[in-house]
C-alpha cells in the first residue's frame, strides 16, 4: 500500500517537474535559435548594371558606377563604361527569400542558405531564366550577366553588405 | 500378464488374428484369469461404445443435405469479379498506377537534369529550357560570373527598356 503511494507520488513529482521545466528550457531554446538567425542574416546589394563603349548614357536616370567596381568590371570585360540603372540593398533572414525588382524587366529572387551561400534565382518578364547557388563572401562579387541589344551588355551584380 | 500378452488379447477380442495366433490367444485366455478378465473387460467396452453412441439423424434426404453443404462451399469461395467492376477498385489501379508512377518521376528527373549545367566549384545551376549559361570565375577580381546566352533578357538594362530613346 504504502509503496504504491510512493509510485504515485513519483509519477506526479515528474509530471509537475516535466510540466514547469519543459516550457521553459523550450521557449529558452526558441529564444536562442532566434538569436542564431538574427546573426546570421545578410544584408546584400543587387545593382542592375548597364555596359557600353558609350561614354554616356542616354537615359539620365542612370548613374556612373562607383569606380571600384566598374575598374573590377573592366578588368574582365569588354565594355568601357558601366553605368547603374538601379540598387538596392537588401537584408535576407537565414532559410528566407526575398524578392527584389530592379526594372519592369527585371527581378530577382534571394534566398539566404547560411554560411555565407546564396540561392539566386533571375527573372525576366516573370519568366525564370536561370538559378545559381553561389557563396558569397564579403568582399566578392557574383554576377548574373547576358548581352543587351546594340552590343551593350546588362549585369545583376550581388555583393554583401557591411554591417 | 507381460505387455505381450495384454496386445494379444487385444488384437483377439478385435478380431485380427488367424491361425497359430489365434490358438495361442484362445489358450492364453483360458489358462490365465487376469487374460481372461482382460478381454471381457475389452468386450464389455466395446458393446458399451457401440450402444451408446448417439445416432444421427438427418432432418433432410442425404443427397439434399450434401447438396446444402456444396452451396456453402460454392459460396464462401471468392467471388469472381467482372472486369469493369475490378476496373474500379483502387488495388487494381494501384497495381498498375505504381510502375507507370515510378517511371514517369524517372523520365522527369532526367528531363530536370537535362538543364543542370555542372559547375567547377560544385555549386549547382539550372536555366531555363529556352536559355544557357556559363560560368567563369576571376580571382584577380574576386568575381563569379553566369553569362545567360539568351536574346530574351537583352532588354534588361538598356536605356530603351526604361522608355527612353
Amino acid at each position: 500500500m504504502i509503496h504504491s503511494a510512493w509510485k504515485s507520488g513519483l509519477v506526479w513529482a515528474l509530471a509537475l517537474t516535466w510540466l514547469v521545466v519543459f516550457p521553459k528550457a523550450a521557449s529558452a531554446g526558441d529564444k536562442e535559435n532566434a538569436d542564431v538567425l538574427k546573426l546570421k542574416a545578410q544584408l546584400i546589394k543587387a545593382q542592375l548594371i548597364w555596359g557600353t563603349n558609350e561614354d554616356k548614357s542616354p537615359d539620365p536616370k542612370h548613374r556612373e558606377l562607383e569606380p571600384r567596381l566598374k575598374k573590377r568590371l573592366q578588368g574582365v570585360f569588354k565594355w568601357k563604361s558601366y553605368f547603374e540603372v538601379n540598387q538596392q540593398t537588401f537584408s535576407v533572414a537565414p532559410k528566407k527569400t526575398r524578392k527584389i525588382k530592379l526594372s519592369p524587366q527585371c527581378e530577382v529572387e534571394v534566398t539566404n542558405l547560411g554560411n555565407n551561400q546564396i540561392e539566386a534565382k533571375l527573372y525576366g518578364e516573370g519568366e525564370f531564366q536561370v538559378r545559381k547557388r553561389q557563396t558569397l563572401k564579403k568582399g566578392e562579387i557574383f554576377s548574373l550577366a547576358g548581352h543587351a541589344k546594340n552590343g551593350t551588355a546588362w549585369f545583376v551584380v550581388f555583393s554583401q553588405v557591411e554591417d | 500378464m507381460n505387455e505381450r500378452d495384454q496386445l494379444t488379447v487385444l488384437a483377439y477380442v478385435d478380431g485380427e488374428l488367424t491361425g497359430r495366433d489365434l490358438i495361442a490367444a484362445e489358450e492364453l485366455i483360458t489358462a490365465n484369469s487376469e487374460a481372461a478378465a482382460l478381454a471381457e473387460e475389452l468386450r464389455m467396452s466395446r458393446a458399451v461404445l457401440r450402444t451408446s453412441e448417439p445416432e444421427v439423424t438427418l432432418p433432410v434426404s442425404h443427397d439434399f443435405y450434401w447438396a446444402a453443404i456444396a452451396r456453402q462451399i460454392e459460396v464462401a469461395e471468392p467471388e469472381r469479379v467482372s472486369v469493369i467492376e475490378r476496373l474500379v477498385q483502387p488495388a487494381f489501379w494501384l497495381r498498375y498506377l505504381a510502375p507507370v508512377t515510378a517511371v514517369a518521376a524517372l523520365v522527369l528527373m532526367v528531363s530536370l537534369t537535362m538543364n543542370r549545367v555542372p559547375v567547377s566549384d560544385g555549386e549547382e545551376m539550372f536555366t531555363s529550357p529556352e536559355a544557357s549559361a556559363v560560368v567563369f570565375h576571376s580571382d584577380e577580381e574576386k568575381l563569379t560570373v553566369v553569362w545567360l546566352q539568351s536574346d530574351e533578357n537583352s532588354d534588361f538594362a538598356t536605356a530603351e527598356s526604361l522608355g527612353n530613346p
